[in-house]
C-alpha cells in the first residue's frame, strides 16, 4: 500500500472509530436493579448552603424521582409521592427528589404549591439525572440501603405502583 | 512698510488658522470625553435584552439556541427566568453567570475559552488554515503539471499534401 493509500485508509478508521465511540458513549443505558447508585453531592433545593448526597441515605430506602417544575406528568405524581412520603417515610425509607434542568425558583414554587415535604436536590445541568442515564422526566429510583439499584421508573409512579412495589421491599426490610 | 504690515498680517493669520485648526479638535475633544463618560456608563450597565440573551444560551432540555426552542415549556420557564433577571437590573454578563448558576457551564452556547473547550475555537480555525494550504498546495502541483503539458506535437505534411494545402489557401483572399 501506497504512503497516500495509508494515509486516507487511517483517516476513514479515524472517522469511524470516533462515530463508533460516540454511538457507544450515547448508548450508556439507564441503572439497572444491582448496579451502584451514582452518588454526588448537590446543594438542597431550597436550603442555602446545604448539600445532600445519596451516600448521607446509607442504611435506609431511598426512592430518587427526577423532576422538573417544566414537566406535566411530575405534576400528575408528586402527590402520589407526598401522600406515600407522608405515610411511610421515616428511618426505613425517604423520597429524595432531584430536580433536573430547572430554575430553581420555578422549581421551589413547584415544591410550594404541591405542599412536599421530602427534600430534593438540585441538579440544574442534569449531569445527575444523566449519571442514572434517565432519558426524561419523571424517573424514579428505587435504591436500597446498601446503595444500590432495586427498581426503576420510567415515567410518572401512581399510588398503586409505589403499594405495589415499593412498600413489599421497604416493609421486608423493616 | 508692506514688509512691516505684512508680518503681523502673517502672524493674525497664522493665528486664526491654528485657532481655527484648534476649535473642532477642542470640541471633538469634549464630544470624546462626554461619549467616554456616557459609554463608561453604559458600559458599567449595558441594557440587557431578552432577545440578545437568547441567542447566546442553550435550551438544555431542547439542546438548541433558546431563540430556536419555541414553545418548549422549560425554555419557556428559562425565558421567564432571563426576563425577571433583567427587571431586576442584571447585566448581560451577570445574567449569562445566574444562568450558569442555575443551569451549569453546558447553557452556554459560545464554548469557554480555557481548558478543553478551547478546542472548539482552535480546531475550526486551525481546519481552515490546513484546508487553506491543501488547496494552494494542490493548486501549485496542479499549475506546474499543467505548464509541463506541451502541445502534441504536429503532424508533418508530405509534398502533396502541402500543395494542395498551398492550392486550397490561394483561392482564399485572406
Amino acid at each position: 500500500m501506497s504512503a497516500k493509500g495509508f494515509a486516507a485508509f487511517m483517516g476513514v478508521l479515524a472517522v469511524v472509530a470516533l462515530l463508533a465511540f460516540g454511538v457507544i458513549a450515547k448508548g450508556e443505558g439507564r441503572v439497572q436493579p444491582g448496579d451502584e447508585a451514582p452518588v454526588e453531592s448537590l446543594p438542597v433545593l431550597g436550603e442555602e448552603g446545604e448539600f445532600a448526597s445519596l451516600a448521607d441515605y446509607r442504611g435506609q430506602w431511598v426512592l430518587a424521582n427526577v423532576w422538573a417544575s417544566w414537566c406535566n406528568p411530575c405534576r400528575d405524581e408528586a402527590p402520589a409521592l407526598e401522600r406515600f412520603f407522608r405515610r411511610h417515610g421515616g428511618e426505613n425509607f425517604t423520597v429524595l427528589g432531584i430536580d433536573s434542568r430547572d430554575a430553581s425558583d420555578e422549581a421551589l414554587e413547584f415544591v410550594e404549591e404541591f405542599g412536599l415535604t421530602y427534600p430534593s436536590v438540585r441538579d440544574g445541568s442534569g449531569d445527575y439525572a444523566e449519571a442514572f442515564g434517565a432519558t426524561g422526566v419523571p424517573e424514579s429510583f428505587l435504591i436500597d440501603p446498601d446503595g444500590k439499584v432495586a427498581a426503576v421508573w420510567a415515567g410518572p409512579v401512581t399510588e398503586e405502583s409505589l403499594q405495589e412495589q415499593v412498600l413489599p421491599l421497604i416493609s421486608e426490610a423493616s | 512698510m508692506r514688509a512691516r504690515l505684512g508680518q503681523p498680517l502673517l502672524a493674525l493669520l497664522a493665528a486664526f488658522a491654528l485657532l481655527m485648526a484648534s476649535a473642532p479638535l477642542a470640541s471633538a475633544q469634549d464630544e470624546s470625553s462626554e461619549g467616554s463618560s456616557a459609554g463608561a456608563t453604559r458600559a458599567s450597565k449595558p441594557k440587557a435584552s431578552l432577545p440578545d440573551i437568547e441567542d447566546e444560551v442553550m435550551c438544555p432540555v431542547c439542546g438548541t439556541l433558546l431563540s430556536l426552542a419555541a414553545e418548549a415549556p422549560q425554555a419557556n420557564d428559562q425565558r421567564k427566568l432571563i426576563r425577571r433577571l433583567i427587571d431586576q437590573g442584571l447585566t448581560k454578563e451577570e445574567i449569562k453567570d445566574r444562568l450558569v448558576e442555575e443551569f451549569g457551564p453546558e447553557v452556554l452556547a459560545t464554548p469557554d475559552t480555557k481548558g478543553f473547550d478551547l478546542a472548539a475555537w482552535i480546531v475550526p480555525g486551525l481546519a481552515i488554515v490546513l484546508v487553506g494550504g491543501a488547496i494552494i498546495v494542490g493548486l501549485r502541483r496542479w499549475r506546474r503539471t499543467g505548464d509541463g503539458d506541451e502541445p502534441p506535437p504536429a503532424s508533418k505534411l508530405d509534398s502533396e499534401d502541402a500543395k494542395r494545402l498551398e492550392e486550397d489557401l490561394a483561392r482564399y483572399e485572406l
